[in-house]
């Protein structure tokens, strides 16, 4: 082999040479990204995960929080409540002719003893777990029609797929939901619909109150949050349709069997 | 390598010797092309990877880079870079018929391909550091040209070696920079789904496969050069030479094209 074919071989080998280490390159690249990009996803899996536990062992510490209350309010303030209907009675007994403003006192206290023994059980967590989510939100919705300021209607399943803890955190945001339409929105109608399919649990929460408004929303700030931390521990999704007419909360939730 | 040029000028391509590549006009008058008889015998396989395989590359560069830039981002630099690609493609075709000597629209091209891929690395770049220093490699490939070029030498028929060279080295010093940027962050979107990188990988096979024929294929014309009296084979491994270079330049060219299909099939969109 003459001199110029010898330099053009060794050009073509050292060239194919270039061209094996710019093809490994690209291939260390890809796979050094790949294992990074594997890495980025396993370290945001787990910062979510860590994430939802911050978020549950939070709401366990409210739900204990709400508990307390509840037997605050039963075993303290009920029982302030009934002492002072027992004095009444006594008192009433003791009178010949009761006065109208001692009626007035006695059904007053017995009406406040009713309403907090009726909010003391939505509030206890035990008194909840023992009851499903459909029946403690008939409760909620009678013990709210009978005050007659709202007028509200509720539309369910006849059971739901949910485990006792997932339905106590989905009973919280539905609370949470027309208790933001009782105080904020100056409904006077409400609507609860709870639909089932094989995957998911679908709860509308709908009033025909003023509605609001990005800049409004500040003012529901924390009950919205709340919704939005509740409904992600739950996995699901909420979304919030406000006009004129009204608002309307959207909440989807897995079924996980 | 030894160079047996006996000056610098020389080795780098500044003295009016070789003609290479050469137009297959050219080629084809074998009789009047005196330093190179026997080329009007090349073969047709030969002919299209040696000649007909430069405009076709910058052709499915362009269809590339405009796909990605129509259907996927409206960026400027991928916009640039069509309008890059689409006058390569016009001097590709210019250089393959015109009746003289294509040389001097291959170190046009040289310039055009420095400016063009130049602004695209700068838009690519996310540290101003990174973008300085392809401004400083920019810098230094327009500064080589309009020199030698312009006010040194003329090379309207030598093909433009050290040109080639200092191009090929500020791309692959530039695609270094973008490979460090890649490793040092983490996208959200998988790499394969990324045309930045199935086109600057494109871009290093191309330049770096490519760098040793650049750097001297200058002093190969001259080796063929009538003093010398070597054969119609030895001229004929020069134009498989070229070839490879083609080669390389259109396995570039598929890569980017073929990034495109893989994004749009992956992305689904209904037509390209």
């Amino acid at each position: 082999m003459d001199s110029l074919s010898q330099e053009i071989a060794i050009i073509m080998i050292a060239s194919a040479f270039f061209l094996l280490v710019a093809v490994g390159l690209i291939i260390l690249v890809l796979i050094y990204q790949r294992k990074q990009f594997q890495f980025a996803l396993e370290k945001q899996q787990l910062n979510s995960q860590f994430q939802r536990e911050l978020l549950a062992t939070r709401l366990e510490a409210q739900e204990e929080t709400l508990n307390q209350l509840s037997t605050e309010l039963h075993d303290n303030v009920g029982q302030l409540l009934s002492s002072s209907k027992l004095l009444i009675g006594v008192s009433m007994r003791g009178l010949a002719a009761p006065t109208q403003e001692l009626l007035l006192a006695e059904q007053t206290v017995s009406k406040a003893i009713t309403e907090l023994r009726s909010m003391s059980k939505s509030l206890n967590k035990d008194w909840l777990e023992k009851f499903n989510l459909i029946e403690n939100l008939k409760a909620e919705v009678n013990r709210i029609n009978v005050s007659k300021e709202f007028e509200m209607t509720f539309q369910h399943p006849s059971q739901v797929e949910l485990s006792s803890d997932r339905q106590l955190v989905l009973f919280r945001i539905v609370q949470e939901a027309f208790q933001n339409a009782l105080k904020h929105s100056k409904a006077t109608r409400i609507c609860i619909v709870m639909e089932q399919d094989a995957n998911n649990l679908n709860v509308i929460i709908k009033d025909d109150g003023t509605g609001f408004t990005v800049a409004d929303s500040s003012k529901l700030g924390v009950g919205i949050m709340n919704i939005k931390n509740r409904t992600q521990l739950l996995g699901g999704t909420v979304r919030w349709d406000s006009g004129d007419s009204g608002t309307q909360v959207g909440i989807q939730i897995p079924i996980t069997k | 390598m030894k160079f047996s040029c006996p000056n610098l000028l020389r080795i780098i391509g500044l003295v009016n010797t070789g003609k290479f590549p050469y137009p297959i006009r050219e080629f084809s008058r074998s009789a009047e092309a005196k330093f190179y008889p026997s080329l009007g015998s090349v073969s047709k396989v030969n002919y299209f990877i040696s000649f007909l395989l430069t405009p076709v590359s910058y052709a499915l560069f362009t269809t590339g880079t405009a796909i990605y830039s129509r259907r996927f981002s409206g960026e400027l630099k991928y916009k640039i870079l069509m309008a890059y690609f689409f006058v390569a493609f016009i001097f590709a075709l210019k250089a393959l018929v015109q009746e003289t000597s294509g040389l001097e629209i291959y170190n046009r091209l040289c310039i055009v391909t420095s400016i063009g891929l130049s602004f695209y690395f700068f838009q690519l770049m996310s540290t101003s550091s990174q973008k300085r220093i392809v401004v400083l490699l920019a810098l230094v490939q327009i500064v080589y040209h309009v020199l030698s070029n312009f006010i040194l030498a003329d090379t309207t028929s030598i093909f433009d070696s050290m040109a080639y060279v200092i191009l090929s080295t500020g791309m692959v010093v530039m695609i270094f920079l973008y490979v460090v940027q890649l490793l040092n962050n983490v996208t959200d979107e998988p790499l394969s789904m990324s045309f930045d990188f199935w086109f600057v990988a494109g871009q290093l096979i191309y330049f770096l496969g490519s760098f040793l024929i650049f750097l001297t294929f200058d002093y190969l014309t001259r080796k063929i050069s009538p003093s010398h009296q070597l054969t119609d084979s030895h001229q004929l491994m020069l134009v498989w030479l070229w070839g490879v270079h083609n080669v390389l330049l259109f396995l570039s060219s598929l890569l980017t094209v073929g990034s495109v299909l893989w994004i749009a099939y992956h992305k689904k969109l209904p037509s390209l």
